[in-house]
C-alpha cells in the first residue's frame, strides 16, 4: 500500500512542527531572559505556568524507557519487473508498527535511546501495462520487519520544558524476513531519521510522537533465500513510521 | 500444395492437417477444428516417446561446414530436456525424405522446389493425426529456397537456424502459436517473448531455449511419471457470459515466469505445468500484433471476443509444487 494522502500531510505536519520549534524555543527562551530579568514575584510563577514548569524532578531523572505504536509505511519499491505484459513493482506495504526504547540523557539537549521495533507490512504488487494503464495493487506476500536502532535524540529546547521537539538520528540492524519461500531473508545496516515531540503529561510520564525515516540497502548483497527476482541490484528501502508512545523517566 | 493434395484424406478416422505456416506454436496446444464442429487437441502419445525423425541429407543448403546439424540437434535436445515432460524427438539419420508423404517416417525436409519462390514461411508441418487428436505422423517441409538461414547468433545476413528450429519442433510436438510475446521499442521481439510466440523473430534474432511459457506448455502435455507441478484455472466472463478466446496470463515475478493461456469457448481456461509460486494475473484479448488467426485453430472462429478490456486480477496465487487453484473466476467489461 502506498502512503495515503492524509497520512502523507500526518508526516509532513509533523516534520514542519519539528522545524517550525526552534523558532518556538527561541521565542520562550526570550520569555525566560524577559522573566529572569524581572524580580521574582508572582508574574514570574504565572509566565512558568504558561509555558510549563521547568521541573527539577524530570530534568534529573536521567533514564527512560517506553513504548510506542503506530504505522510504518514503505516507501520505495523493492523492485521493478518487466515483461510484455505486466510492469509489476514489488514495495513493502503498510501496517502496524510497535517497538520498545530505553535511553539516557547524557547531556543537556541530548539523549541516546536504544530501539527495538517490529512491524509487518507485507509486499504488495503494483501492477500497470507498459503504458502505466490499469493501476492494480494486490498483496503479494507476507514479510516481517524489525529494527534495532542506537540513535541520538536533539532536543530543540534545553530546558526541560512541557513541549519539546527534537530530532533524531541514529544507526541500526534492519532484517526482512518471510515465512514464503523464496522471499528474502536480510539482515542489512540501516539509517533512522526524523524528529518528534515530547509532551511532559506527569512527573515521570510523558507522552511522545514521533515522524521519522527508516533507511536500510537491500540486494547488494545476495544472501541466502534472497529474491533471485525482486531484489535483484542495489535498492532502497524507505520506510517511513509515525508513532505514538508513552515515556517513563526515572 | 500438389503433394499435400497427394497425401490428404487417408481414412474416416485419420486425416492429414497441415498445421501453421511457420511459425509456429507456445502455451496453447493445437487444436483442430472439424467441420461438425468437434475440436481435437494434437498430441503424441506418451508411449511414442522419443520420436525418431529422419532429415534431408546436409540440411540446409546455405550452411555448408556441418554447424546446422549440430544446431539441428541442439533443438531436438532442447524440448528432449525439459525436466518434468516426457517429450523427446531425436535425429535417427539423414536420408532422402518426402515431407507431407504417408510414409511412417517423420520426415524432415530441406526443400529447394520452385514452387516455393516468392514464399516466405520457415516451414509446414504435416500432421497424420486420428480422430480424438493423436499424432500418427509429423513431417516437415522446410522452406530451404526462400529463407537464408544461419548458426552465427546474431548474423545480419539468414535466420538463426537453430531458433527456427526450436519453433519449428514445438509445432511438431504439438504446441500452437503462443500470443506470449511483444515487441521492443526497436520492434524486435521481446526477450521475455515464448520461443513458440506467434510471430517470427527476425534476421539477427535469437531464441534457443524455452522460456517458462515453452516449458508450462510441453510439461502441461506430456507430464513426466511422477512430475508435480501446479495449475491455475477459473472462468473468464464478461456481463455474465464466457468470453472465449480471453487471453489469461500468469506471472511470478521472483522466478519470472511468465505463462499465458486462451479460454475456450465455454469462457474456461486452464494453465498447467506451473512451479510453485506466487502468481500475479492478467486477461486480454487477442489483439494485434497476435490476433486470432495466428494462433490457428478453434480460435479462427467467428464468436472470440477480442473487444473487452485488459484487466488485471486483485489477487496473488499462491501455488505450492502439484497444486491447483480452480475457480478463479474474472469478469471483465
Amino acid at each position: 500500500m502506498r502512503p495515503t494522502g492524509a497520512a502523507t500531510r500526518i508526516t509532513i505536519s509533523m516534520l514542519l512542527l519539528a522545524l517550525a520549534m526552534p523558532g518556538l524555543a527561541l521565542a520562550q527562551q526570550t520569555d525566560e531572559t524577559t522573566v529572569e530579568a524581572e524580580p521574582a514575584d508572582g508574574q514570574n510563577e504565572e509566565r512558568e505556568s504558561r509555558y510549563g514548569n521547568p521541573d527539577v524532578g524530570w530534568k534529573d531523572r536521567r533514564f527512560h524507557v517506553g513504548g510506542y505504536y503506530g504505522r510504518l509505511t514503505g516507501g520505495t519499491s523493492l523492485g521493478l519487473i518487466d515483461n510484455v505484459f505486466f510492469r509489476t513493482q514489488i514495495n513493502m506495504g503498510t501496517d502496524a508498527a510497535i517497538g520498545v526504547r530505553a535511553g539516557w540523557v547524557f547531556a543537556a539537549r541530548f539523549d541516546i535511546e536504544l530501539e527495538y521495533g517490529k512491524s509487518s507490512p507485507g509486499l504488495v504488487a503494483t501492477l500497470t501495462d507498459l503504458q502505466g494503464q490499469g493501476k492494480t495493487e494486490v498483496p503479494f506476500s507476507d514479510l516481517d520487519m524489525t529494527w534495532f536502532t542506537a540513535a541520538v535524540n536533539y532536543s530543540m529546547i534545553e530546558r526541560p520544558r512541557r513541549v519539546v521537539p527534537y530530532l533524531t538520528l541514529g544507526f541500526g540492524v534492519v532484517s526482512v524476513s518471510s515465512e514464503d519461500e523464496g522471499i528474502v531473508k536480510s539482515r542489512q545496516p540501516g539509517l533512522i531519521f526524523g524528529g518528534g515531540v515530547r509532551v511532559r503529561l506527569v512527573d515521570m510520564i510523558a507522552l511522545r510522537a514521533d515522524a521519522r525515516g527508516l533507511r536500510s540497502g537491500f540486494g547488494s548483497k545476495q544472501e541466502e533465500g534472497d529474491l533471485p527476482g525482486v531484489f535483484v541490484g542495489d535498492f532502497t528501502a524507505s520506510n517511513f513510521i509515525w508513532t505514538v508512545g508513552l515515556d517513563i523517566r526515572f | 500444395m500438389k503433394r499435400l493434395a497427394r497425401f490428404l484424406p487417408v481414412g474416416l478416422a485419420v486425416i492429414f492437417v497441415a498445421m501453421a505456416v511457420s511459425p509456429a506454436p507456445g502455451y496453447v496446444p493445437n487444436t483442430i477444428d472439424f467441420a461438425d464442429g468437434e475440436a481435437v487437441i494434437t498430441h503424441w502419445a506418451v508411449s511414442d516417446f522419443p520420436i525418431p525423425v529422419r532429415v534431408t541429407p546436409g540440411l540446409t543448403t546455405d550452411i555448408n561446414d556441418g554447424s546446422d546439424r549440430s544446431a539441428f540437434e541442439s533443438a531436438l535436445a532442447t524440448w528432449s530436456n525439459v525436466e518434468g515432460s516426457s517429450a523427446g524427438v531425436f535425429l535417427e539419420r539423414e536420408q532422402d525424405v518426402e515431407a507431407g508423404v504417408v510414409d511412417g517416417i517423420n520426415a524432415i525436409e530441406f526443400s529447394n522446389d520452385p514452387a516455393f519462390d516468392g514464399s516466405q514461411f520457415i516451414a509446414i508441418t504435416f500432421m497424420l493425426i486420428n480422430g480424438d487428436g493423436r499424432i500418427i505422423e509429423a513431417d516437415m517441409l522446410v522452406n530451404d529456397r526462400e529463407i537464408g538461414f544461419t548458426t552465427s547468433a546474431g548474423s545480419n545476413v539468414g535466420l538463426d537456424f537453430e531458433t527456427a528450429m526450436v519453433k519449428e519442433f514445438g509445432s511438431f510436438l504439438g504446441l500452437a502459436n503462443s500470443p506470449v510475446g511483444g515487441f521492443e521499442s526497436d520492434q524486435t521481439i521481446d526477450e521475455t517473448s515464448a520461443v513458440m510466440y506467434a510471430l517470427a523473430r527476425g534476421v539477427g534474432e535469437t531464441a534457443r531455449t524455452l522460456r517458462a511459457d515453452d516449458v508450462a506448455g510441453i510439461r502441461a502435455m506430456y507430464a513426466a511419471t511422477g512430475a508435480s507441478f501446479a495449475s491455475i484455472s477459473g472462468t473468464i466472463t464478461r456481463a455474465g457470459n464466457p468470453v472465449f478466446g480471453a487471453h489469461v496470463v500468469v506471472h511470478d515475478p521472483i522466478a519470472d515466469v511468465l505463462v499465458g493461456a486462451l479460454t475456450l469457448p465455454d469462457g474456461t481456461f486452464r494453465i498447467d505445468g506451473l512451479p510453485a509460486g506466487r502468481y500475479l494475473m492478467e486477461v486480454l484479448p487477442l489483439t494485434a500484433p497476435v490476433v486470432p488467426a495466428r494462433i490457428g485453430g478453434i480460435y479462427t472462429r467467428d464468436d472470440v471476443d477480442t473487444t473487452f478490456q485488459r484487466k488485471f486480477f486483485d489477487v496473488t496465487v499462491r501455488l505450492d509444487a502439484g497444486q491447483n487453484a480452480s475457480g478463479l473466476n474474472l469478469e471483465v467489461s
